[in-house]
């Protein structure tokens, strides 16, 4: 009972962040709901034996463990990989009034995270880590592990690689409808 | 941060794990928890026999070798003993012998040595008491 309780809590606690980790690093929806539920899964089947002290490296850890699992067996099967570019479609953007601002703005982001999709797994984990789910260095540190600052470069040479890559790609599409 | 970066990051905080997960999660931890209730039963059986088990052939060994342990002991002591009343009996016979020798020597020794000469000194004493001076 005691346990059912704890993973409804850690579920409603983590669940959001692993599935952005996942999804980051499997760059599909599909694939990343099976992660969440097998790292979900496997956090029911540890739980007894799982020290609470940092329970969300654990968890994220797991998940790329998984993660890179599934890349792996991706790429023996030697099937294509499938990125999820319109994972936009069903997200209204805020930001946008006019509909084709909106379509515009779409598009944009769905680049952004095709960009992000192609960067090295090290320096996307540690970006969505520290970005999108709030870890501190030390936390991702643990997640990883590597050494504090390695998190630091390897948040500093994603933001880099990100910036010049949108920036590039905004540079070609602005000339291509000039 | 770059402005784009900014927007991909807010873009993906909005994600969120839909219901559907831990609905199928539920789902597979109630389906798999009744066959880990068995197996945990199976399991608590099978550990139970094995000790049962355990014990019966450890008391069983135990039996056997209260049952076979007094068997040489009591042979040994068999043999001890038939060896110990053989080795008294040729020691006794032994003795037997010495004390027939010894007995037959002195015999010889008193009917040569010693009766003679006391047959004598009776005879002198009677002559003595039968003719006094």
């Amino acid at each position: 009972m005691i346990r059912e309780l704890e993973f409804k809590v850690l579920c409603h606690r983590h669940r959001d962040q692993i599935y952005r980790f996942a999804l980051v690093l499997l760059a599909n929806r599909a694939d990343a709901e099976d992660a969440t539920q097998e790292v979900l899964l496997r956090l029911w089947n540890h739980l007894p034996r799982i020290i609470p002290f940092n329970i969300r490296a654990w968890l994220l850890r797991t998940t790329r463990h998984y993660c890179l699992d599934q890349i792996r067996r991706r790429s023996n099967r030697s099937a294509p990989i499938f990125m999820d570019t319109d994972i936009l479609a069903d997200q209204p953007d805020d930001l946008a009034v006019d509909p084709s601002l909106a379509a515009d703005s779409s598009l944009r982001l769905a680049r952004a995270r095709k960009i992000l999709f192609e960067l090295p797994e090290n320096l996307r984990s540690v970006f969505v880590l520290y970005e999108v789910n709030g870890l501190r260095y030390r936390e991702i540190a643990a997640t990883l592990g590597i050494p504090i600052n390695s998190v630091k470069v390897y948040l500093w040479r994603a933001r880099e690689k990100l910036s010049n890559l949108i920036g590039k790609e905004e540079t070609w599409t602005k000339t291509c409808s000039d | 941060m770059d402005e784009n970066l900014q927007r991909l990051v807010r873009d993906l905080r909005k994600e969120r794990c839909p219901a559907s997960v831990l609905e199928n999660v539920s789902r597979r931890i109630s389906a798999e928890r009744p066959a880990s209730g068995r197996f945990r039963y199976v399991n608590a059986g099978a550990i139970t026999a094995l000790v049962l088990l355990s014990i019966a052939v450890i008391w069983q060994w135990q039996i056997n070798r209260e049952d076979r342990t007094p068997a040489p002991l009591a042979a040994a002591t068999e043999i001890n003993r038939s060896k110990t009343a053989e080795e008294a009996g040729t020691a006794l016979a032994y003795i037997g012998q010495i004390l027939l020798e010894a007995s037959g020597r002195s015999k010889d020794v008193i009917l040569k040595d010693a009766v003679p000469p006391l047959r004598n000194s009776f005879e002198i004493a009677k002559t003595k008491l039968m003719n006094p001076i």
